[in-house]
């Protein structure tokens, strides 16, 4: 009779041998199957003496455990191997495209007011709507700006024609009113003032008109967004950290300086203009900013005391900044956006960038 | 405004550099727009602020300010006014006294026109004023000095020796120094002689009344014109000469007594002429202001911390008077300055002189406020983002639309419609009262560039209701959706389901149960604002959120295609965003997930071409009762043939129902109990066929 030892020796080169998965049952079967030829040794024991069994039995089950471990090992190698070729197989090619899934794009000016918006959303600032279509009285009037001033020269106006429908009385009871597309966002402050009470601290985005000639920096039609914060003790001290922090977080730079020009506007008192450094040249004076290593950003103040009588509040004890700012001119500022009349444009070319 | 740095030098002698007094003039009043060097001269082009042209408009009151700023006392020029003579001279009137609040003038004679000195003409070609002749020159040398316009009449030329001070009627006509004729608007202020308008006051002289070479004898008129008045008038004639754009500013009525002085001097100096009369009506003085201030208050609005010390510093540097008691400043104003009439006014010039870089930043402290946003925001917002998600690029268009298309609409639009009363041209004429055919534009221009084209646009629309109380009725928010696509034919293969199938799928993004789709009504004018002529009549929808209308979409007309020059594969729609707005509150809810298997049927049905889908849908649901979860139409098929009967052909539709309980588990045979119900129920109709 073959040794025991023999036979492993034989079976486990068999096994290392077999080239492929089924070539691998078979030796299995050959070996373990229920003809094997290690089962039959194992049947065959019952022959011998219970000494010889006890040794033999031993040495054979031993046997089974060693090649049942190697028939395992050796298969999970031959299918890994399987696989891997299967794999080969399928190789495709990863730089073609992949299958087009349409995502519409944010308009460069939506994204502008979303960013402004989130600034001042997070800072308290509510954003508030208002009408396009105004009186004289919202846009003008209440603004502290007088008919037939020449302050009302810094705002070109489109007018609009008076509409049978629009004979009767507006809300202040003035009739023969005249409508016209309001020229800035600030209306809205004294709309808002009349039906709110204070404290205030909101934002007015919206679109506004102007009646200009158009150039890359001049629009027809542009947005403003207008704030106003007032309680009973807003400085222009609280001005200029508020402005600087929406700068700072709008341009994503991390120390801006802010600077408050002296300016005139009828709503406010003092009045100012605001000035960050070039946000593009970094005062190194490039074309954007004139050579002059800054940027004029918005226009702000203090809340007049006739803004506030004129929205039926009481002045004394009232005060606080509002400041507007052009959203086309921060996204082209903020994007690089050579022309402001880029933002009515459909060409595909321009609208994909965003 | 132009100013000469030798000039200012004159009044403040010790001028910084021109390009440190530059910086210090942007830090502390106006914004520098220019310099320009002119042989030893600098020439500073300065954004007077236009509250401050009746005190900084000339030379001498720039000055002022540039001590101010400076700290420096300065040497200003002080002539002694003219007192009014016994006047035989010349009669005068003003009739309505806000036409002139002051109106003064000096008869000069023993004149001798001839050019003026060098550094006269030279004074004045530096600062852009052409020179004419000696008297002209001086007018307008002592307007740029003092800031307040002299204008001079030939006083011979005057007839009947009257002027009267008046508003002028509609239509009549002044032939002004430029030799132009000029139509006036009702409300100007002229002055007529015996026989005619001789000025066009505040604006322009008139040509028949102007000083030339012969002339002997001038009359010299120092007035103060009423402002509004003035800038009517130049805004209605187009006409804004320097003169008008500072009386329109409204000039301290006191300037034009120091005005005439020094032309006077100078007309003495330079052209011999000697006084002979003076004309003073000015009825009612300005006196200079008063006003109390409160130091708290100043540093309160500005935040800072200045002393009651510096605050009088700083006004009385602006030449203010001061006077303090009781923790109040009691400061008079010089009259110069009429921007000046209350605290806030006083608080702004401390704030400026000490500089608004010294103002340190402080954090604001509040009551905590969450920001909420304006709903109407918010939700136009979520929408856009939405069609953002299905593909659609966001544009931009402008609110204004012209004859093209003005011609698209249906009467009552177009009877509500708002126009512009001074447009910029006839294609942007009117506001729009939907935003489609501007978005037909924009696709037209895309689609030279890609193909297809998803465009999505929000903004508001324009129309006048017939009653209203306050403009935002007049608006409504609207989204405008386009898809266009030239490798799609309607014929073949519908672009208008490519798009429903976009609207379904953002109606459940937004989260609307109750969203569905309607014919378009026949007579469809305000339901669907107008929107549905622009659509192919028999491809076309509406949307609705239970009985509300909430927009209309469809493959866009042939005929508005075709003049749009747009693809056959177009269609578009609108949705009316304020419809919206309670709909999209709505709060979602957790409904529990089916234990029991679901039992599958499918159902074919043969029917007539011109059945629709959901009258077949609505028969199927109605009879299914409530163990029928769910139908789903997998197919339709449109053979060509064979027409039944001679009539319309016939389609198949093909549908999945879905049989499920909440309770148990179903049975085989309830299904088919309820299949064979419904067979029943549709073919009641003998048309149609249930296979």
């Amino acid at each position: 009779m073959e040794s025991i030892k023999d036979l492993i020796r034989e079976a486990r080169a068999e096994i290392q041998k077999a080239p492929t998965d089924r070539a691998l049952g078979d030796t299995e079967v050959k070996w373990l199957g229920r003809k094997g030829r290690l089962t039959e040794i194992l049947r065959n024991l019952k022959n011998l003496s219970e000494r010889e069994r006890k040794a033999q039995g031993a040495e054979a089950n031993r046997a089974r455990i060693e090649l049942e471990a190697l028939i395992r090992d050796r298969r999970i190698e031959l299918r890994s191997a399987a696989a891997k070729t299967e794999l080969a197989r399928e190789r495709i090619d990863v730089t073609l495209p992949g299958r087009a899934l349409r995502h519409g794009r944010m308009h460069p000016l939506t994204r502008a007011l979303d960013e402004i918006r989130g600034i001042f959303e997070q800072l308290g600032f509510s954003a508030i709507d208002g009408p396009e279509i105004e009186t004289e009285w919202y846009n003008f009037d209440a603004l502290n700006i007088p008919a037939d001033h020449p302050a009302r020269d810094m705002w070109d106006t489109f007018w609009l024609r008076s509409n049978q429908n629009l004979k009767s009385k507006n809300e202040k009871g003035k009739s023969g009113q005249k409508l016209l597309l309001r020229t800035h966002t600030s209306p809205v402050q004294v709309r808002y003032m009349e039906k709110h009470a204070p404290p205030y601290r909101i934002i007015v985005p919206g679109k506004v008109y102007r009646y200009e000639a158009t150039d890359a920096s001049h629009d027809v039609e542009f947005h403003q967004v207008e704030g106003l914060m007032v309680d009973r003790d807003i400085s222009v001290a609280h001005f200029k950290h508020v402005i600087r922090h929406f700068f700072e977080r709008y341009f994503g730079a991390k120390k801006l300086s802010v600077v408050l020009r002296p300016s005139f506007f009828p709503f406010t008192e003092p009045s100012f203009e605001v000035m960050v450094n070039c946000i593009q040249c970094d005062a190194k004076r490039c074309a954007v900013c004139k050579r002059t290593g800054w940027l004029e950003v918005a226009g702000a103040g203090m809340v007049h005391p006739n803004v506030f009588k004129n929205a039926g509040l009481n002045p004394k004890g009232l005060q606080g900044f509002a400041f507007g700012f052009g959203v086309e001119r921060l996204a082209m500022l903020k994007y690089k956006i050579p022309d402001i009349r880029l933002f009515h444009s459909s060409d595909p070319r321009f609208l994909k960038q965003f | 405004m132009r100013f000469s740095y030798l000039w200012l030098k004159e009044f403040v002698p010790r001028l910084p550099k021109p390009d440190k007094l530059a910086e210090l003039i942007a830090r502390h009043a106006f914004e520098v727009e220019g310099m320009e060097k002119r042989g030893r001269d600098v020439i500073l082009d300065v954004a007077v602020l236009s509250n401050r042209t009746p005190d900084a408009g000339g030379h001498i009151g720039f000055a002022r300010e540039v001590a101010a700023i400076t700290k420096q006392k300065g040497k200003f020029p002080a002539p002694k006014a003219l007192e009014p003579s016994g006047n035989k001279f010349l009669s005068v009137t003003v009739k309505p006294s806000e036409a002139a609040p002051r109106y003064h003038g000096a008869l000069i004679r023993n004149i001798r026109i001839q050019p003026s000195p060098a550094w006269l003409r030279e004074r004045l070609a530096a600062l852009g004023v052409h020179a004419v002749n000696n008297v002209v020159d001086i007018t307008n040398y002592v307007m740029l000095e003092s800031g307040h316009p002299l204008h001079a009449f030939d006083y011979d030329t005057i007839r009947g020796k009257r002027l009267n001070i008046r508003l002028s009627r509609e239509g009549e006509t002044i032939e002004t120094l430029d030799g132009k004729m000029r139509v006036l608007p009702s409300g100007a202020i002229v002055a007529s002689d015996a026989a005619g308008i001789i000025d066009l006051c505040g604006i322009m002289g008139g040509a028949n009344s102007a000083v030339g070479p012969k002339t002997k004898t001038i009359f010299l008129q120092a007035a103060n014109f009423g402002s509004a008045h003035v800038h009517r008038a130049f805004s209605r004639l187009g006409l804004r000469t320097d003169a008008a754009g500072r009386y329109a500013a409204g000039l301290d009525p006191n300037a034009a007594g120091s005005a005439l002085a020094l032309a006077v001097e100078l007309l003495r100096e330079l052209a011999s002429g000697e006084v002979a009369g003076v004309i003073d009506i000015y009825p009612r003085r300005i006196a200079p202001a008063v006003i109390p201030l409160e130091p708290d208050a100043v540093n309160r609005l500005l935040g800072t911390d200045l002393q009651e010390k510096e605050m009088r510093s700083i006004l009385e540097r602006l030449s203010f008077h001061v006077e303090a008691a009781k923790g109040i400043l009691t400061v008079t104003v010089p009259t110069a300055r009429r921007d000046i009439a209350r605290d806030v006014d006083l608080i702004e010039e401390i704030g400026r002189l000490s500089g608004y870089d010294a103002i340190g930043e402080a954090r604001p402290v509040g009551e905590l406020i969450t920001a909420v946003t304006d709903t109407r925001l918010a939700y136009s917002d979520r929408i856009l983002s939405v069609f953002r998600n299905a593909g659609f690029d966001e544009v931009r268009t402008y609110s204004f639309i012209g004859e093209k298309e003005t011609a698209l609409l249906d009467a009552d639009t177009r009877a509500a419609l708002f126009e512009l009363e001074n447009p910029q041209s006839r294609d942007a004429a009117s506001l729009r009262p939907m935003i489609l055919p501007s978005l037909f534009g924009a696709a037209r221009e895309a689609v030279k560039f890609a193909s297809p084209v998803r465009f999505c646009e929000q903004s508001r629309v324009f129309r006048a209701p017939r009653a209203w109380r306050d403009t935002p009725q007049c608006e409504e928010n609207r989204l405008a959706f386009i898809h266009c696509d030239k490798e799609k034919h309607p014929a073949h293969s519908p672009i208008f389901y490519e798009l429903k199938g976009s609207l379904s799928a953002i109606a459940e993004a937004l989260g609307l149960p109750e969203f569905w789709y309607d014919d378009v009504p026949a007579s469809s004018g305000l339901l669907t604002k107008g929107a549905a002529r622009l659509l192919h009549s028999y491809q076309s929808a509406s949307m609705k959120i239970g009985d509300t209308t909430v927009g209309v979409f469809g493959t866009v007309h042939p005929d508005i295609r075709r003049a749009f020059d747009l693809p056959p594969g177009t269609a578009a729609g609108e949705l009316y965003l304020d419809a919206f707005e309670t709909e999209l509150e709505s709060e979602k809810e957790y409904r529990a997930i089916p234990k029991y298997p679901a039992i599958l049927r499918d159902l074919a049905i043969l029917v007539p071409k011109n059945v629709r889908m959901t009258d077949i849908e609505d028969v199927i649901q109605n009879t299914g009762g409530e163990l029928l979860a769910d139908v789903d139409l997998f197919d339709v098929f449109e053979g060509d043939d064979p027409p039944v009967g001679g009539g319309a052909g016939r389609k198949s539709l093909a549908f999945h129902l879905v049989f499920q309980s909440e309770e148990r588990t179903l049975m085989d045979r309830e299904v088919e109990a309820l299949m064979k119900k419904i067979t029943k129920a549709l073919e009641t109709n003998p048309e149609w066929e249930v296979r």
